[in-house]
């Protein structure tokens, strides 16, 4: 059995991840201490021992590219072996930007064929999972399927999220709704397909080739259903699509209790730390004073305050007398003495200077601006924000990248969005 | 300015001073910090002085310190006219002795050094723990015209004698007398064993020494001819030292990563090493669960830590269980400390288990002397093991030990 062909999909913008996104692309959010979202579906592929990768980008793909590199630390450099940014290019058509998923491989035809593939392994760059797609290609070529498509049980509450998929008793996909309001199975698509090459190409070839469609949830499934054959691969392990603050904020807290199911500890995950993240840092260091519950802490931080319920990312100092409750902390993000923060996210470089509180996770009105990102009333504070000394900031609060003193003039409310700058402040010589 | 430089990291023989922590490995692949190996301060050091081309003589189990090095890219030694080589011994025409003393690797090394053909060779030790940025060393060593450069520190004659090589300087900081391990020392300035030489100088005393010598090492026979008879000069460096010459010492320079001021400051020195193989890149940042108490420590990533740590070196993937106690100890990595068990003054190599309530070292926060236990050995439930004691590697099932 030859080894299916990767084509890993990241190039969404994930509007909902609010000042995450704002220069980097979703895939590549740092997630859990130390890794960037797309690790977890880099890892599952290496673990496979999948040789050939596929990178499609298109929004903001510059942290990516440097965090993927060679794509050593997944063992795709070597002889017989590799991992490729795709972003879009122009061709003999003035070809423009990616128009969906199907949309990007399709374009790609240039990467694929030279490789003489007999499968296509199509994945998303922004879910948060473990799993052996060695699996799902088994089932898939005992199957004599044309697609399989990974499936998961979801909440009835939440089909209108998802591409629901009916299967027959012996596992075969009868019908699929992509979004549906409502619908009776509990099967959703994880946007994970094994394609049989002739197969993908056919049907690109007569849905994106000809106009017809774009994507692979909306056209691509819908028209091929009922001409090829559909295999349904169950897949009941931890699963979390990462694209709302929400989730974020979720699934990052179930990376502090291995029983949620998300055990980065046994998930072997590998990632590449040397373009940014704990790199060369030292172990972490607590003084005398540093109080820690249910918290993760990489490289490079130094601990003398209280720090419970937390993601911390590498380089980052929380100051005696300062208290950390249910956020996220990014790479080299500062909490000076005596200020409080709780139920936050704060991105890269950040710093809370003392005795400013940022009271998040309280049930207020949505944000006016990134309302749709709105998510239990965490704050979000962008990178390399200066908050000043003594502020105070509520629930739903936004304050975009490179805000510094002088964009606050006062308390922010909840609610509220606070401008940045367009970057760091540059010191004015003398 | 450091063209021309060729760098030796003496990483060689077997050293019983570090006991059980070096029966299977060099003093200088021995894990310090957490997260590194104690060679990586003489590597480190080399990197910031732009130095290119790094032959590091090994001769005792060198496979770790192979792995560790790899091709040398954690300190930026790959590339064109760049390169870090291990020179293990070797075997040649009616040859089999290995490495008979430091000079003696040296001189069997001559065709590496004459290939690069360079104006100097510098020699270092790969087994001390400093922080010392070698680039006024090195002008000192070429402003002076020197055929031999060496490193003093002002250290306690008393605590040194017998252990150290100690100088005397004239004017200029010539060297005028110098003696290794001297009952009586002449100064209180102890060689750092850092040298630097001019090529044409050392070829003609490692020949030299290659009729004369007994021992072929190079502070007791090669180091006092020049100071002899070549032109010597002195640089003294009042940093931090540490020679790890003893289980004591090598306990020390990890209590000195700790404090609000630590002795040895690892990002400022900005100390490099390679995490890749041993998966440290990958690890997940440890995690503190509830009920965990951690003050004046390190701890490295992949670590679990549910009991308390207290003045201590915590290694990557290290599992301290609820209700354990860890005190002024060295964990290395893999080390599991089960429930209720507790640790003090100790140093548990790679891999040690200590199973649930089991008790090491000494008692509570009382002094005594450093415990240390050896790679893979395995505490058995409600054991003790006496402070001083010392458990051989992948010992199981250990007793109470004197």
């Amino acid at each position: 059995m030859s080894k299916p062909l990767v084509m890993l999909l990241a190039g969404g913008g994930g509007t909902r991840l609010g000042v995450l996104v704002h220069d980097r692309s979703k895939p590549a959010v740092p997630f859990g201490g130390c890794y960037r979202i797309i690790d977890m579906a880099l890892s599952n592929v290496m673990h496979a021992g999948l040789d050939w990768v596929g990178v499609l980008t298109q929004y903001q793909p510059l942290s990516l590219m440097s965090h993927i590199g060679t794509g050593e630390p997944w063992n795709f450099h070597g002889y017989r072996r590799g991992v490729r940014m795709l972003p879009p290019r122009t061709g003999q058509v003035a070809s423009d930007w990616y128009r969906g998923t199907a949309d990007a491989i399709w374009q790609s035809m240039d990467f694929m064929r030279p490789l003489h593939p007999e499968r296509v392994l199509v994945l998303s760059g922004d879910h948060v999972y473990r799993m052996d797609y060695s699996a799902m290609l088994q089932k898939h070529v005992e199957g004599k399927a044309d697609v399989t498509v990974a499936v998961r049980e979801v909440e009835a509450r939440d089909v209108s999220r998802f591409g629901m998929v009916w299967t027959d008793a012996a596992g075969n996909i009868t019908r699929f709704e992509e979004k549906p309001p409502a619908a009776d199975t509990r099967l959703a698509s994880m946007g994970i397909y094994i394609f049989e090459w002739r197969c993908l190409i056919q049907a690109l070839q007569e849905i994106v080739g000809s106009g017809k469609g774009t994507d692979f949830g909306k056209d691509v499934i819908p028209a091929l259903l009922g001409r090829k054959h559909f295999v349904a691969h169950s897949f009941d392990g931890y699963w979390r699509d990462v694209g709302t603050l929400s989730s974020y904020f979720e699934a990052s807290m179930d990376t502090l209790d291995p029983e949620s199911g998300l055990d980065l500890d046994a998930w072997e995950i590998c990632t590449s730390d040397q373009y940014s993240g704990p790199g060369d840092r030292p172990p972490s260091v607590f003084g005398p004073h540093a109080k820690l519950r249910d918290t993760r802490v990489p490289a490079g931080c130094r601990i003398d305050g209280s720090v419970y319920k937390s993601v911390l990312f590498s380089g980052v100092r929380v100051a005696r007398g300062a208290r950390v409750e249910e956020a996220i902390l990014l790479d080299g993000v500062r909490i000076d003495e005596g200020a409080i923060v709780r139920r936050a996210i704060i991105d890269k470089e950040a710093r809370v200077c003392s005795g400013a509180i940022i009271d998040g996770g309280r049930k207020t009105a949505p944000n006016a601006k990134y309302g749709k990102c709105d998510a239990a009333g965490l704050s979000l504070i962008g990178k390399g924000v200066c908050l000043p000394a003594g502020l105070r900031v509520g629930s739903n609060v936004v304050i975009e990248p490179w805000a510094n003193e002088n964009s606050f003039v006062s308390d922010v409310p909840d609610g509220e969005t606070v401008s940045g700058t367009g970057g760091p402040l540059i010191e004015q010589g003398n | 300015m450091t063209r021309n430089i060729l760098a030796l990291v003496l990483a060689g023989g077997r050293v019983e001073e570090l006991s059980v922590l070096t029966m299977l490995r060099p003093k200088a692949a021995v894990p310090f910090g957490g997260q590194y190996r104690i060679v990586d301060f003489a590597l480190t050091s080399l990197m910031r002085a732009d130095i290119e081309r790094v032959g590091v003589i090994g001769l005792y189990r060198p496979s770790s310190l192979i792995d560790h090095l790899g091709i040398g890219e954690p300190w930026d030694m790959v590339g064109r006219g760049r390169g870090v080589k291990i020179l293990p011994p070797y075997q040649a025409e009616g040859d089999v002795q290995g490495y008979r003393g430091t000079a003696d690797a040296l001189y069997q090394n001559l065709a590496y050094i004459e290939r690069y053909a360079p104006s100097d060779v510098l020699v270092l030790s790969g087994d001390h723990i400093h922080g010392m940025d070698l680039r006024p060393f090195i002008m000192r060593h070429r402003e002076s015209g020197a055929d031999l450069t060496m490193a003093l520190k002002a250290v306690d004659p008393d605590s040194g004698h017998g252990r150290f090589g100690f100088a005397e300087l004239g004017p200029d900081s010539k060297v005028t007398v110098y003696q290794e391990k001297p009952a009586r020392p002449v100064s209180n300035l102890a060689s750092l064993t850092i040298y630097m030489f001019k090529t044409d100088a050392l070829v003609r005393r490692l020949a030299e020494n290659q009729q004369q010598g007994s021992s072929f090492h190079l502070s007791s026979e090669v180091i006092p001819r020049m100071v002899e008879g070549d032109n010597t000069f002195a640089y003294t460096y009042d940093g931090y030292w540490n020679y790890t010459r003893s289980l004591g010492a090598y306990h020390q320079a990890n209590m000195d990563l700790l404090g609000e001021e630590p002795l040895i400051d690892l990002d400022a020195w900005g100390i490099r090493s390679r995490r890749q193989y041993r998966g440290l890149g990958d690890l997940p940042p440890a995690l503190f669960r509830d009920g965990c108490a951690c003050s004046e420590a390190t701890v490295a990533r992949g670590s679990m830590i549910a009991g308390s740590v207290t003045r201590s070196v915590i290694g990557p993937n290290v599992k301290i269980a609820s209700g354990a106690h860890v005190y002024e100890s060295v964990l290395m990595d893999g080390v599991s400390v089960g429930p209720d068990a507790s640790v003090y003054g100790a140093i548990l190599d790679k891999e040690v288990e200590v199973a649930k309530g089991a008790h090491i070292g000494r008692k509570e926060h009382s002094d005594g002397e450093i415990t240390v236990i050896g790679k893979r050995a395995v505490v058995a439930a409600g054991e003790r093991v006496a402070p001083g004691a010392v458990v051989a590697p992948g010992t199981t099932g250990v007793k109470e030990r004197q």
